[in-house]
């Protein structure tokens, strides 16, 4: 014990509180032996109740079972007991499943248990559907019944109470009813025949799969529709009509074969049954339908119908007979081939249509057909009644019964006579066809025209059988002549003439005018050749024709190309056959002709063309050889100047030294400006773009301008020049300057082509119509083939190459063009090679009307006037050797070398002359004028466009910038000089 | 698993235990958004120890887990009983000056605050009848008989349990502490007899369902690091203890100077249905105890208990006494934790076991 006085104090106030405490204690044990009694009470009173419960329970006839909130068994009653085969003594305290094994009746699984269902939902519940009850000694009950929660005065769950009784009898008439209806159902469902339930609205209740199987729609869709909108319109008012009597109840069913209409839109046949289905009360309820489809029946029928028509209207013999050959059926068809009405061979054998000789085919035929098989197309000779034979194919078919056996046969007898008579005559066209054919192909295979003829003619005859034949026939000759030639086979030509086929007679004339056949079994007879006088008769004494036949040749162009003859001694010997044949050989014929002279044609045109190649191949040749010479010929002259040029820069050359360069190179010059002339001119030519300035000319000064041109040729080879002219002055339209370049030509040619010392004469004539000038000399000649080409361009070189004499071969083509240009020609004649040439020009006399020629105005030897000189160009040679000149000349002379400077010279200094170049950089020469004219204050300066462009359209577009002359280059010096020296004309 | 639960009381924070102080009266309603912040503050914590079960560490118990109830009572005065500490301080109880007794507040309150901060479930300990038995003067009252007071107060305290169980606490325990105390001024063991006839009187009145989540705490009394009734030998304590009409029994043992022997009478008046928590954590030691040493603790236990009568719990609340700062917070959280995971490591082991 603690001494603490704290502590003591707080032991003392404790313990005191215990009796308290105990009191306490007391009064609460009080109380609970109170509640004890009380619960005591209550406890037997709840006793006695039970006892009352079991008693219920125990006197019921329902089985009860209760169990504890664990689920364990508590109480059965008697029936319970009884039902499950265990006593409660023996199962209470055990879990419920010991005494209650319940199973579905349908999966045979085990059910669940409701009693735990029960407590684990404190819900009522009810056993499930198809529940049954094993008993202890495996006695299997159908149960029914629930289950239910037992909950204290509290609210809780204690335990769980289940109800049930035997339901067997009940669920076995309950599965007897089921399956009398899924019975019925299945009957209903699968039935072979359409059921279908309608309301009194027509519309479909219930269908079973049939139903919808015929009318092809859904169950579903059947019961949006009615019956009626699914019967064929045609059918819809009979439908009604029953239905109404149906109603009315003048009739109990009604049965109608009708059309419905189904979803694919198809109609099909019917027998529809409808019976009403009333009420107990009498009144209608609805109508009951079995539908069969009798499409197959309806269409069997039709097709039945169909089949009699057919045999009844049938062309050909439909007969059937028993397999001891007797005839059971006849059709009209067999009376129409045979001849026998149906009375008089019925009950017949079918031998009586059969000729002696093929009597051993039936026997054969009959036991094939017990075998089942069936002859197809058996083409025989069948006897009619009145004993002709025919031609017959027939078609036999075993006939069966419904187990199958051959009980006789049908048979289909075709009368084919027609038939194969057509068949003789496509074989004999065919025949025809195939030999014509091999002619065909014989004849146009070949492409010489004389071979084809005799061909046609040898095949001709051959086909036609005639004794000879003759191919009379149309050529056009190269002079395009018409001329009639002839083939012959089978007879020579004497004894052919001798025959004679006057063209121009009624009998002969036909095939070549009007292109028809002629033929004639017996001419001698014929009307038309009676009328033939004596000499036109084909013979006398015996006639070698009596049969004739005429076929005509007609080309692909309806063209009468000729016409096949062949006669024979024989009468009648042409056929309608012969004469197809020959008609066939003759458009065979027609088409190897035009076969051949196309071919001859084609062959005329390949050559052609070969020569006009080779003449392009002849004038490329001299084209490039041409070329080869020009460059020659160009680069000739080059060696002197240059050599020239060396001598007079030469400080030792001397004075003399120095005019003999300067006049090889003037020379040198001139000739190869000649050259460049020439090409120009003839290029001008070959385009069209030579012009004339055409002026009335007077001929004697045009003969001296030439020969003063040549002169210096003729002279170097010491020729001999005699020129004759008329004595009066002839005045003619013509371009003087082009003419003395002609003349100039012809006269140097002459000189060049003639051995030294030659002789050359020069004679002209002038009569009304033409001038004429001949060149003729005693030179080399020219060869007969030459001739022709001696005009032609390049034609010198080849011609000359041994000996040529320079030049570039384009003189005399260019000659002639300048002629031609004149409305003249120009002629080479020559004797042969050795023989001399003569070259002779006639030039069309034509008067134009002309002024008088100013006369030029004398050349000073000094200049008159000092000019101030611009020369613009970008080429600074030419600039500067012309600047040189003029300075020499004693003008002042500007130079610049483009377009800018030139302008801005003529800005400053004001030149009187300005010699523009048209082709300069940054401004050519076109703007260097237009600018300098936009000026007021250039006005007065003379602007001359120089340039290498000298055609007139230059010239125009020159004078167009504003410019006042247009000088072609290379420009002569002295031409400058002259017009620089001479007063200028206002700018 | 090895259910673990804690006693109760977490220190304070000093600035409330500082404002308590200065204002001298700790129902001040200035003081009520201190009382907040430590609540949600105390709850969070408790959260991140992993502790299955934790209480609003009765921050707001005034003065302190034995006299919350009556604290301010107006038939009341401060000069009741003293309770000694081996420490040498004192604790007084107020004195019931008058009848009816009745509390002036339930601890149901306390639990609803700390509700709104944690979705964990929430213990709440209430003082057992017992203890606030000793309110009634030695001399009695004129108007207010002894038996009165008993049975107001065994109706005031089944009220408070049924009131903290209808607002949703997971688990009510009494605290008993006065038990050890009873047998160390009562060797005879009457007071202890006495003390639990009263509580099973009021356990009497509650259901069984009821019963089977109260649980029932006894310790030597921890304040201040110091106890009342260490002295005391648990043999005299614990098989009249097993008398308790409750299922649960939270006993320090950590601390216990033999704690075999304490286990072995634990094991030997434990009945069936019984569950001993045992104390894993020495409150009142001021060394924070490792997971393993928890788990030790727990694996000895085991050795003596059933597995499925076996508890871990803290000896003691970290601090009954609103006032009392011999333990940080941080330490009792730190100490919680280790209990949480030593008890884990100990069910690891004997799980596999």
């Amino acid at each position: 014990m603690s001494e603490n006085p704290e502590e003591l104090q707080l032991r003392t106030a404790a313990l005191k509180n215990i009796e308290a405490i105990l009191n306490a204690r007391q009064r609460a044990e009080r109380d609970l032996m109170a509640a004890k009694a009380v619960l005591e009470k209550r406890t037997e009173e709840l006793q006695q109740q039970r006892e009352r419960f079991e008693v219920t329970l125990a006197s019921i006839g329902d089985a009860v079972i209760t169990t504890d909130v664990e689920g364990r068994i508590s109480y059965l009653n008697a029936v319970a007991e009884n039902m499950t085969g265990w006593h409660l003594t023996e199962v209470q305290g055990r879990p419920l499943l010991d005494a209650f094994h319940i199973i579905n009746e349908e999966t045979r699984t085990v059910a669940e248990n409701p009693i735990a269902k029960v407590l684990t939902s404190g819900e009522v519940v009810g056993l499930a559907n198809h529940t049954a009850l094993i008993s202890r000694n495996g006695v299997e009950v159908s149960i029914e019944d629930s289950a239910a929660p037992i909950r204290s005065p509290q609210g809780n769950v204690v335990g769980a109470v289940m109800v049930f009784h035997d339901v067997s009898r009940r669920r076995k008439a309950e599965r007897a009813l089921r399956a009398s209806e899924e019975r019925l159902r299945a009957v209903f469902s699968q039935a072979a025949l359409g059921i279908a339930v309608a309301g009194l609205d027509g519309h479909f209740l219930e269908a079973n799969a049939k139903v919808s199987s015929i009318l092809g729609y859904s169950i579903e869709e059947l019961r949006e529709r009615t019956f009626l909108e699914l019967t064929h319109p045609d059918d819809v008012a009979e439908t009604e009509v029953q239905v109404r009597r149906l109603l009315d109840g003048e009739i109990k069913s009604y049965e109608l074969e009708k059309r419905y209409l189904r979803k694919d839109g198809r109609s099909i046949w019917s027998n529809t049954t409808v019976t009403l289905l009333r009420k107990e009360t009498g009144e209608a309820e609805q109508l009951i339908g079995i539908i069969q489809d009798i499409t197959d029946r309806k269409q069997s029928e039709e097709q039945l119908s169909r089949l009699a028509a057919i045999v009844e209207f049938s062309d050909d013999a439909i007969i059937t007979k028993t397999l001891d050959g007797i005839i059971t059926t006849w059709n009209p068809g067999a009376q129409r081939i045979f001849g026998y009405s149906a009375a008089e061979t019925i009950g017949n054998p079918v031998t009586m249509l059969i000729p002696d000789n093929h009597l051993n085919e039936e026997p054969g035929i009959l036991a094939r057909l017990r075998a089942g098989e069936r002859i197809d197309h058996y083409e025989t000779i069948r006897r009619r009644k009145d004993g002709t034979l025919i031609n017959v194919s027939l078609t036999v078919s075993p006939l069966k019964n419904a187990a199958g056996q051959v009980i006789g046969a049908s048979k289909i007898a075709r009368d084919i006579t027609a038939q194969k008579r057509a068949e003789e005559i496509i074989r004999d066209q065919a025949d025809v066809l195939e030999l014509l054919n091999a002619t065909g192909k014989s004849i146009t295979s070949k492409l010489d025209l004389q071979n084809v003829l005799q061909t046609v003619t040898d095949t001709a005859r051959q086909l036609s059988g005639a004794k000879f034949g003759a191919f009379f026939y149309n050529v056009i000759d190269e002079q395009g002549e018409a001329l009639a030639l002839y083939t012959l086979s089978g007879a020579d030509r004497e004894a052919f003439e001798k025959i004679g086929f006057p063209r121009n007679t009624p009998i002969f004339g036909p095939t070549f005018i009007d292109a028809s056949v002629v033929r004639s079994d017996d001419i001698t007879r014929d009307a038309r050749y009676a009328a033939l006088s004596p000499a036109d008769s084909i013979s006398d004494g015996d006639p070698m024709v009596r049969s004739y036949l005429a076929v005509p040749v007609i080309s692909g162009s309806k063209a009468i190309m000729g016409s096949l003859l062949f006669g024979h001694p024989d009468v009648g010997v042409f056929t309608e056959r012969s004469q197809q044949l020959v008609i066939g050989v003759a458009a065979q014929a027609a088409v190897a002709m035009d076969n051949a002279r196309l071919y001859e044609a084609a062959q005329r045109e390949i050559a052609s063309r070969e020569i006009a190649e080779a003449a392009l191949r002849e004038t490329d040749q001299r084209k490039d050889e041409f070329l080869a010479t020009l460059a020659h010929e160009l680069r000739n002259p080059l060696a002197p100047i240059r050599q020239a040029t060396l001598i007079s820069m030469s400080a030792a050359a001397t004075d003399e030294q120095k005019r003999w360069s300067h006049e090889v190179i003037t020379r040198q010059v001139r000739h190869m400006s000649l050259l460049l002339d020439d090409l120009l001119d003839i290029s001008r030519i070959t385009r069209g773009t030579l012009e004339l300035r055409t002026e009335m000319t007077e001929l004697a000064a045009v003969v001296d301008a030439a020969v003063e041109t040549s002169r210096p040729t003729i002279e170097s080879k010491h020729h001999a020049l005699s020129i004759a002219l008329p004595r009066e002055p002839v005045r003619f339209a013509a371009d003087p300057l082009r003419l003395a370049q002609v003349l100039s030509n012809l006269l140097t040619n002459a000189a060049k082509y003639t051995d030294p010392h030659g002789s050359i004469r020069l004679r002209a004539t002038a009569e009304a119509g033409a001038v004429e000038v001949s060149v003729l000399d005693n030179g080399i000649g020219l060869s007969a083939d030459a001739l022709p080409a001696v005009f032609t361009m390049f034609s010198q070189v080849k011609s000359t190459q041994d000996r040529s004499e320079g030049g570039l071969g384009i003189g005399l083509a260019l000659s002639k063009g300048v002629v031609e240009l004149h409305g003249g020609t120009l002629e080479a004649r020559s004797a042969g090679p050795g023989k001399g040439s003569e070259f002779i020009v006639r030039i069309p006399r034509r008067v134009v009307r002309t002024e008088p020629p100013a006369s030029a105005a004398p050349v000073a030897a000094e200049p008159a006037f000092k000019r101030r000189v611009l020369i613009a160009d970008d080429n600074r040679d030419a600039a500067e050797s012309l600047a040189m000149l003029l300075e020499m000349d004693g003008h002042s002379v500007t130079v610049v070398h483009d377009g800018i400077e030139a302008l801005a010279s003529i800005e400053a200094s004001r030149p009187e002359v300005a010699l523009v170049d048209i082709g300069m950089p940054e401004v050519d020469g076109y703007e260097v004028a237009r600018r300098v004219r936009g000026d007021t204050r250039n006005q007065q300066i003379l602007l001359i466009a120089v340039t290498g462009w000298g055609q007139e359209t230059d010239k125009t577009r020159a004078l167009a910038a504003g410019f006042d002359l247009h000088f072609t280059k290379p420009v002569e010096p002295t031409q400058l000089i002259e017009l620089l020296r001479a007063e200028l004309p206002s700018g | 698993m090895i259910p673990t639960e804690p006693i109760g009381s977490v220190p304070r924070p000093n600035a409330l235990i500082d404002a308590i102080e200065a204002l001298g009266d700790g129902t001040n309603p200035q003081l009520e958004p201190l009382y907040d912040a430590a609540i949600e503050e105390t709850v969070r914590l408790f959260e991140a120890t992993g502790s299955p079960v934790i209480t609003d560490g009765e921050q707001r118990k005034y003065h302190n887990f034995w006299t919350y109830s009556v604290e301010g009572l107006e038939n009341t005065s401060p000069d009741g009983f003293r309770i000694p500490f081996a420490a040498g301080h004192v604790r007084r109880m107020p004195r019931l000056t008058g009848g009816p007794f009745r509390y002036r507040r339930y601890a149901d309150r306390f639990l609803q605050q700390a509700q709104r901060h944690s979705a964990l479930p929430i213990k709440q300990a209430v003082i057992s009848p017992s203890a606030l038995s000793l309110m009634y003067p030695n001399e009695g009252l004129p108007d207010y008989s002894r038996e009165e007071f008993i049975e107001d107060l065994i109706n005031e305290h089944v009220t408070e349990v049924r009131r903290c169980f209808e607002k949703g606490a997971h688990s009510v325990q009494i605290d008993f502490t006065e038990a050890r105390l009873a047998v160390k001024i009562d060797p005879s063991g009457a007071l202890l007899a006495s003390f639990i006839d009263l509580n099973n009187l009021a356990l009497a009145r509650l259901t069984d369902a009821e019963r089977s989540r109260i649980g029932v705490h006894t310790c030597p009394g921890g304040d201040r690091d110091s106890t009342h009734s260490a002295d005391v030998p648990y043999s005299a304590l614990l098989p009249a203890l097993f008398q308790l009409n409750v299922t649960n029994f939270f006993l320090s043992l950590a601390g216990e100077r033999d704690r075999v022997g304490a286990l072995e009478i634990v094991a030997a008046s434990l009945k069936p249905a019984q569950r001993a928590f045992v104390g894993v954590i020495a409150t009142i030691d001021p060394r924070l105890e490792t997971p393993e040493v928890v788990r030790d603790r727990v694996l000895e236990a085991a050795r003596h208990i059933p597995l499925d009568q076996l508890g871990t719990t803290d000896d003691c609340g970290f601090a009954p006494f609103c006032d009392d700062k011999s333990t940080s917070r941080e330490l009792a959280f730190a100490k919680i934790r280790a209990r949480v995971e030593g008890t884990v490591l100990a069910d690891a082991i004997l799980g596999e076991a």
